[in-house]
């Protein structure tokens, strides 16, 4: 009857492939120090390499949180702006007229002023050329015209005048073969020849005419280098043109403003890069270069070149300031992507590199910063690995979390507070990949575990079918051996009964048997097999079958037969089993009872209206215990309307689910308290109801049986 | 299980519940003991003072213990059984399978003068 199951195998599923066996090795400590080596040496590699552009992102975010703080204005824009244009007519200009805008700068007595705006052809709008391109002009108009003095010529004169730097560009192409045509340079000394190769190098420039070259102050480039990401971030204080070095247009402004003559990149002797212009040393980083910390573009340093025209500005606002004139009024040209703004014209990246420079401003790179978070990188990482598996997902996932967050805050302190760039982005995908590597694995540990278990649930399920199987097998062969109560054959009119049997779960051991000896005669037994399963189930049929046999073979008294069933059952004993039982005879006639005790609880009579009373007797001990005891006759008498109730012990030992037993006391009360009506349905069902109120839903750990005779007055 | 000795008796104590959760366990160690005894010609006394309450799974362990006890000529005894027990014992007839005393002082009195004087010499720590 055992439940047929075929046997099972382990599914290891996904989490069992060798893969990810592998991945969760050591609760995936090994991949996790595997993945943290291959970040070390990306780190060292992009390093050496120069761009990272998820750490320049990391850094363009504080850039965003923490911009520069603009406390003084050093410089200021002179914008000739759409206004202007409107109202000094298109670009480009006579330069006739961009001269008178340089000589309303020029009285304000500024430091300096930079063009950016660069004048490589002649002025086509100058008296003579205008004359020699436009046709129909007489020949006498342009011949007077041609003596007057160029554009060119009056705006050479200005600048003269002023101290005005040039903007010139740079260019990565060599537009004509040969050596540059020598053109006036600023002198660029060089103390460090390694600082050299840093500088960016270009094979060209586009200068402005000879004619205006020639009376200018100082020449300054305008170039914009952009990161690889088309974001401008750094610019260089010194470039290189063919071979030969020039400054570029913010350090030109501030040589021009100090009336030095030369300037000078070198490392100071306490070791600061940087570059000299006249007294004053202007730090760098080591390559030449200054890394900008913007502000947002600031209206405060500019001016519409319209209101310089119109002199509509205060006298002293231009004074002892660097000024850059720049052209903005045209739309696009000359914009460009910085971390702080998609969009900042090219002349206000100019301002914004002389600030930095003038008051040290600049971002700085500590140079051992990528060593620091390597270290830190290692130390964390070595926690989460070592720690991690112990403290579970919870404290992993915490853990990361907060190393995450405090790295961004400290790399964003570094940045507010020191203007230090200091990058975690690699500690952070260090943490992180060695995180996700522990959670994976713990999932793949987990999901092992949850498919062992269900395994072994399964495993459990089964077992438990067996053992079911077996037991309902037992209880079958309980239930199928019992009488039906109802039906006993020849039963006088004057005796009714009941009797009733709840099976255990697990111990199934209880019997009961009722049929007539004769016309008049009942015999009855109820026992209770110690033991469970099938062979409790044989053993209890084997004894009612040796007890019923013995009853009816011979004339013997109940306590001869017990006498002689005990010797019988013990001989087919080998699992030590017992039996305990009451048997009896009662007569229909005169209810007269005569029974026999084996160790089993005390027979009651229930009366109406009186105390229940106990049929105490000697007796003898359990069938089996003692192989050759002669158990002794007991006698009573039933009165008539009196109930005889035998039971078993899983009625006065049930327990409740705190291991309270409900008591031969509380039966007697019980059988007592409901003794009016003693018919022995009533008995036996108000007793089970009683004993479950009692138990509270508690699992029975016995069988429950009851069994309930009434002996009436005789009818003759 | 607790466990005495004096002279050729040996006192077991067992404790607490017997029941089908416990039976197990109790009738094994019991029976262990019993085959020492036996094997060293001693006999035992159940101090049943600890036991609050046996189901009938363990009195078929004492049943066991009682028939293995037979083979030989050791004897097993009990004493000392507490209300619910002497109960159960009544109901069981188990009495019949064991002598029973009210006290373990009482029981040893049934054996030699030797376990007696040990035993009061015990007493007396």
């Amino acid at each position: 009857m055992a439940a047929n199951i075929a046997p099972n195998t382990l599914n290891t599923g996904w989490s069992g492939h060798p893969l990810a066996r592998g991945l969760a090795v050591e609760h995936g400590r090994l991949l996790a120090v595997i993945v943290l080596i291959l970040v070390v040496l990306a780190q060292s590699v992009i390093s050496q390499s120069g761009f990272n552009r998820v750490g320049q992102s990391l850094q363009d975010f504080y850039h965003r949180l923490a911009p520069r703080d603009v406390t003084s204005l050093p410089v200021v824009i002179v914008d000739i702006d759409e206004a202007t244009l409107k109202a000094q007519g298109q670009w480009p200009w006579p330069r006739t007229r961009l001269a008178e805008l340089i000589d309303k700068v020029g009285r304000q007595k500024p430091l300096a002023i930079g063009l950016d705006i660069i004048m490589p052809e002649p002025d086509r709008l100058s008296p003579g050329r205008f004359a020699r391109e436009q046709p129909g002009i007489p020949a006498e108009l342009g011949r007077q015209l041609a003596t007057l003095p160029s554009n060119d010529n009056l705006f050479a004169q200005t600048i003269a005048r002023w101290p005005v730097a040039l903007g010139r560009a740079a260019l990565t192409v060599k537009q004509q073969s040969g050596d540059l045509a020598p053109v006036p340079q600023t002198p660029v000394q060089i103390s460090d020849s390694r600082q050299l190769a840093s500088f960016p190098q270009f094979a060209d420039h586009l200068t402005n005419t000879r004619e205006i070259e020639k009376t200018a102050f100082g020449y300054g480039y305008l170039n914009s280098v952009l990161d690889p990401d088309g974001i401008m971030r750094r610019v260089p204080t010194v470039i290189k043109v063919s071979k030969q070095l020039a400054p570029t247009m913010g350090v030109e402004l501030i040589r021009i403003a100090l009336g030095a003559n030369w300037i000078e990149t070198m490392k100071t002797a306490d070791g600061v890069d940087g570059v000299r212009i006249g007294d004053i040393v202007l730090p760098t980083d080591p390559d030449g270069w200054i890394d900008l910390h913007f502000s947002p573009a600031d209206p405060r340093r500019r001016v519409s070149a319209q209101k310089i025209f119109q002199g509509a500005i205060d006298k002293s606002l231009l004074e002892n300031k660097l000024v850059m004139i720049g052209v903005t009024g045209l739309g696009v040209a000359d914009v460009y992507s910085t971390p702080v703004t998609p969009r900042m014209d090219g002349v206000e990246i100019q301002a914004q590199f002389i600030e930095n420079l003038l008051y040290g401003t600049r971002l700085a790179k500590s140079p051992d910063s990528g060593a620091s978070v390597l270290i830190a990188l290692l130390i964390v990482a070595s926690l989460i690995i070592v720690l991690g598996p112990r403290f579970g997902p919870g404290f992993m996932t915490a853990a990361t979390v907060a190393i995450v967050a405090l790295s961004l805050v400290v790399g964003f302190e570094f940045f507010r507070l020191a203007q230090q760039l200091v990058d975690p982005g690699f500690l952070i995908l260090g943490v992180v990949l060695s995180y996700l590597v522990m959670m994976v694995a713990r999932i793949i540990e987990d999901d092992q575990d949850r498919r062992l278990m269900s395994f072994n649930l399964l495993v459990e399920r089964e077992d438990n079918a067996r053992m079911s199987g077996e037991l309902n097998a037992a209880r079958e062969i309980q239930m199928g051996i019992l009488p039906d109560p109802e039906n006993i054959e020849g039963l006088p009119e004057n005796l009714d009964l009941h009797a009733f049997l709840e099976p255990a779960r697990e111990v199934g051991g209880d019997l009961y048997d009722l049929f007539m000896l004769d016309e008049h005669r009942l015999f009855f037994v109820i026992g209770d097999v110690s033991g469970k399963g099938v062979p409790a189930s044989l053993f209890m049929a084997l004894s009612k079958a040796l007890c019923k046999s013995a009853a009816l073979r011979t004339d013997a008294s109940v306590a001869e037969l017990m006498t002689t069933a005990n010797r019988e059952i013990s001989r087919e004993n080998p699992a030590f089993m017992f039996v305990t039982a009451v048997a009896g005879v009662i007569d229909s006639r005169t209810g007269e009872l005569e029974f026999c005790n084996a160790g089993h609880d005390s027979p009651c009579v229930v009366a109406p209206g009186l105390a229940t009373k106990s049929l105490n007797s000697d007796g003898g001990p359990p069938l089996c215990v003692i192989d050759d005891f002669d158990y002794p006759l007991d006698k009573a008498r039933l009165e008539p309307g009196e109930t005889l109730v035998l039971t078993t012990d899983g009625v006065n030992e049930a327990m409740t689910a705190s291991q309270k037993m409900y008591g031969t006391d509380r039966l007697t009360v019980c059988l007592t308290r409901n003794s009016d009506n003693n018919a022995p349905k009533n008995v036996v069902a108000t007793l089970y109801d009683d004993v479950k109120t009692f138990v509270a839903g508690a699992e029975p750990n016995d069988d429950i049986t009851v069994v309930a005779i009434r002996f009436r007055e005789p009818v003759i | 299980m607790n466990l005495q000795e004096f002279a050729e008796v040996v006192v077991l104590a067992p404790m607490g519940r017997v029941d089908h959760t416990s039976a197990e366990s109790f009738q094994s160690e019991l029976l262990e003991h019993v085959g020492q005894c036996a094997a060293a010609d001693k006999h035992i006394i159940l101090d049943m003072s600890g036991i609050d309450y046996m189901s009938s799974v363990g009195l078929r362990a004492l049943m066991i213990a009682s028939k293995e006890s037979k083979k030989t000529e050791m004897s097993i005894v009990v004493s000392a059984l507490q209300p619910d027990m002497k109960e159960i014992f009544e109901i069981s007839r188990f009495h019949f399978v064991f002598k029973t005393f009210d006290t373990t002082a009482e029981a040893i009195k049934g054996f030699s003068d030797a376990a007696v004087a040990a035993w009061s010499a015990g007493q007396e720590d």
